[in-house]
């Protein structure tokens, strides 16, 4: 045993610190080539837009401010403004290492620049669109409650969307269990009663309003038979529209929204088709978005049953 | 980079707080068109980001900062070099401008600068609610606290016209006006303390309003602030006053008064040594009282906008007040307190209860520390101007160090016994001079002390 060097013992927490430092480092440098890679090859850069990044660092932090505002107020911080303040960052830092928390976000920031884009290029407003409008109007006072519902949220989403805010509210189940879960984990002092007290508190303020998300579905389902009229972006509205299209395709709907993009022509192509429109009724939507994109051929021969089994073969095309 | 080698054009210092303390023209005058004073806080957020960074990192920079002063442009090159010291990140920075270019800034376009408006106005306000073409109200969203009875009310009225909920300044229209009359209206709100202008945004082409409006209300102040103001205060521990003084007060009361039942020995006979023990709990109890109440008052005394109300008095009322409060704790000790006669008078402006308080104090301190049998007198004079009143004693006098210190906060001259929280002379010349006047020692060592209230005179 006296062969060891007492140096190296000493060493030990300090290298360890290093050694993690380091590791750091490397993942860095081993998402270099392909993040270059990815704006070299792209005109399009909404995915990656400073708009959009800044949105989602938002979003990360405010989703990590609002639930540490709740632990304040459960713990009788004397300032609960600071106490959540403080802690906000490593928290949205923690948050931004959970891959579908944070793609969440990344979704409804793409969802929100595809609404905004809508309305400069084709005049949709971002939370009234005519589909809404109508059913707003319809006889079925349970389909327009719904859809009167979905205006409120939608108003409610473009707001937060400017702001950049990820109101607990809205997030869906799973999500907010990811968000409890990073906490928990980054938070090893929070006891166990009080992440249950924070928890039913917040299951409280979420039962309070329905969330938008939802709400846009139960709209959907309330349509019936005649779901074709949500397919439409320019008579729907970017919101109506990627519900319509994740359910009728058997998509995620954050996958449905980054397929909006320029670099997932053929994936939003197919789900045009598995969701049953026809190749002139898919072409019509993509050139909505795309006007000057061009599909291989191949898209108008597959029917409706190949579309859903191309995409259901890719890791992201299925609803888990 | 050496500063021998550098002309400046300007200077200027910031603070360990990052506050601009002293500046040279032009810096000072875009600190101030920037919204910000000197002292305070750096208003150019760019100059602040590198005289927090060079602060931090006690490293000297020199950088292009931008700013806009509300005219012009402003592109200047500053070195920012931290103060040497002990310890750099306690100490500031020192500002030296090397070149300052003004130049005016790109003609925006009036679409434009229309579209900016209302995106700062959206930024800005605090109610969003979206309207018909008839201007009724679809949906409303705040989260202001003011504003959540006008919520409630939208809420449950949803497709009235917004102009049902809010007044309209100058408006006895009970119809909704044409848009364009009512954007920018200033309007009042139920509930709201706060004045609100209500901005229109027309939705839909080619006819403005064909599908609606966004209706915003931007307050004319933040709400926030206040409730940041009050955390501040409770951030710097000062609440004991205010928080705590009521809670603790009770407790200590029936302390002292369940001790004072035990010494007197009113619940039955006791040994002598139990007797001793609780007058020695009565009389912590009664310094923790005290000590409560000067925490209070140094509360009051140290909050920044604190004054006086001063009124017309009379200064040989206060005091022969004073002594005849403190009489008989002076004869406990055989002192005698020889306080002005009952003709005398001395007209003096300041606030009755302060002034008694001060005295209160004086002669309490004196009878504290004077010996057994001395006299304590208390004495009016005036200067024309200034109205006085001192409190002199026969006790040991303090020394010359002694007396600069003595009025320090918590300063008890090395005392430790429990006789006081070395805040009262503190506390009273803060309250002296928040009246205008102050307070003063005269004393030789072995010859007594003579403590010395000056206020405002009145003929």
């Amino acid at each position: 045993m006296n062969s060891v060097p007492d140096s190296i013992l000493d060493d030990q927490p300090v290298d360890a610190g290093l050694r993690a430092e380091l590791a750091r480092g490397d993942m860095a440098l081993s998402t270099l080539t392909p993040v270059l890679t990815h704006f070299l090859n792209t005109h399009d850069r909404s995915l990656f837009s400073d708009s959009i990044i800044a949105r989602v660092r938002g979003m990360l932090r405010s989703a990590a401010y609002r639930l540490l505002r709740v632990e304040a107020e459960e713990i009788g911080a004397n300032d609960v403004f600071a106490y959540a303040e403080n802690r906000a960052d490593a928290l949205a830092e923690e948050l931004a290492h959970h891959t579908a928390f944070l793609g969440h976000c990344h979704a409804l920031s793409i969802e929100w620049q595809l609404a905004d884009r809508l309305r400069g290029r084709n005049g949709i407003d971002p939370v009234l669109s005519p589909l809404l409008q109508s059913l707003i109007a319809s006889d079925d006072g349970e389909l327009s409650s719904a859809a009167m519902a979905t205006l409120a949220a939608q108003a409610r989403f473009i707001e937060q969307q400017k702001r950049m805010e990820m109101p607990l509210a809205e997030l869906p189940e799973d999500q907010f269990a990811h968000l409890i879960g990073v906490w928990r984990r980054q938070r090893e002092d929070v006891s166990g009663d009080l992440a249950s007290t924070v928890q039913s508190r917040i299951r409280q303020m979420r039962s309070e309003n329905e969330a938008r998300i939802s709400l846009l579905d139960r709209t959907f389902r309330g349509l019936g038979a005649r779901t074709d009229v949500a397919l439409s972006l320019t008579h729907a509205g970017a919101a109506m529209f990627l519900t319509a299209l994740a359910r009728t395709a058997g998509q995620e709907r954050d996958i449905a929204i980054v397929s909006t993009n320029d670099r997932q022509l053929v994936r939003f192509a197919l789900s045009l088709r598995a969701a049953g429109l026809s190749p002139a009724e898919s072409r019509a939507q993509l050139r909505c978005l795309h006007p000057d994109a061009t599909l291989p051929a191949a898209v108008d021969q597959v029917t409706t049953q190949d579309a859903r089994a191309l995409l259901s073969s890719s890791p992201f095309g299925h609803v888990e | 980079m050496d500063e021998s080698t550098t002309t400046y054009i300007a200077r200027a210092r910031t603070d360990a707080k990052d506050r601009l303390i002293a500046a040279d023209e032009p810096l000072a005058s875009l600190q101030r068109r920037a919204g910000g004073e000197i002292p305070g806080t750096i208003a150019i957020p760019e100059l602040r980001e590198q005289v927090r960074k060079a602060r931090r990192t006690n490293l000297r920079l020199g950088r292009t900062i931008h700013a806009f002063d509300g005219t012009d442009r402003i592109k200047s090159w500053m070195e920012i070099v931290p103060a040497e010291g002990d310890d750099p990140s306690e100490s500031g920075c020192s500002i030296g401008i090397v070149t300052w270019q003004a130049s005016p800034p790109p003609v925006e376009r009036d679409d434009e600068a229309a579209a900016r408006r209302d995106a700062i106005d959206d930024a800005l306000a605090e109610l969003h609610a979206r309207l018909d073409p008839d201007q009724k109200v679809l949906t409303v969203q705040t989260e202001a606290e003011d504003l959540q009875p006008l919520l409630r009310r939208m809420s449950e009225n949803l497709g009235q016209s917004w102009t049902d909920f809010v007044n309209i300044d100058g408006s006895q229209h009970a119809q909704p006006l044409h848009w364009r009359l009512l954007d920018q209206a200033r309007v009042s709100i139920d509930g709201s303390p706060r004045n609100w202008t209500a901005r229109l945004i027309p939705l839909g082409e080619p006819n403005p309003g064909s599908q609606g409006f966004e209706l915003y209300l931007i307050a004319n102040r933040a709400w926030v602030a206040r409730a940041r103001r009050r955390d501040r205060r409770t951030e710097d521990g000062a609440s004991i006053g205010r928080d705590l003084t009521p809670i603790l007060r009770q407790p200590i009361a029936r302390i002292v008064a369940n001790a004072e039942t035990i010494r007197a020995r009113l619940a039955g006979p006791l040994g002598d040594e139990y007797s001793d023990y609780a007058r020695d709990i009565v009389n912590a109890g009664q310094h923790l009282l005290s000590l409560v109440d000067d925490l209070t008052d140094l509360e009051v005394v140290e909050a920044d906008g604190f004054r006086a109300a001063p009124d017309p008095i009379d200064l040989a009322d206060v005091a022969r007040r004073a002594a005849g409060i403190l009489t008989v704790r002076a004869q406990e000790k055989r002192i005698r307190i020889s306080a002005p006669p009952a003709d005398a008078s001395q007209p003096a402006t300041a606030e009755f209860r302060r002034v008694l308080q001060v005295l209160l104090n004086l002669i309490g301190n004196a009878i504290r520390y004077s010996p057994e049998g001395s006299t304590i007198t208390v004495k009016l004079g005036s200067d024309g101007k200034r109205a006085t009143v001192s409190v002199s004693d026969q006790g040991p006098g303090l020394d010359r160090q002694a007396q600069r210190i003595v009025f320090d906060k918590f300063e008890r001259l090395g005392r430790s016994d429990g006789g006081g929280s070395g805040l009262g002379l503190y506390i009273s010349k803060r309250l002296a001079q928040a009246m205008g006047g102050d307070l003063s020692i005269n004393s030789t060592p072995g010859e007594g002390a003579t403590f010395t209230l000056s206020v405002p005179g009145r003929e």
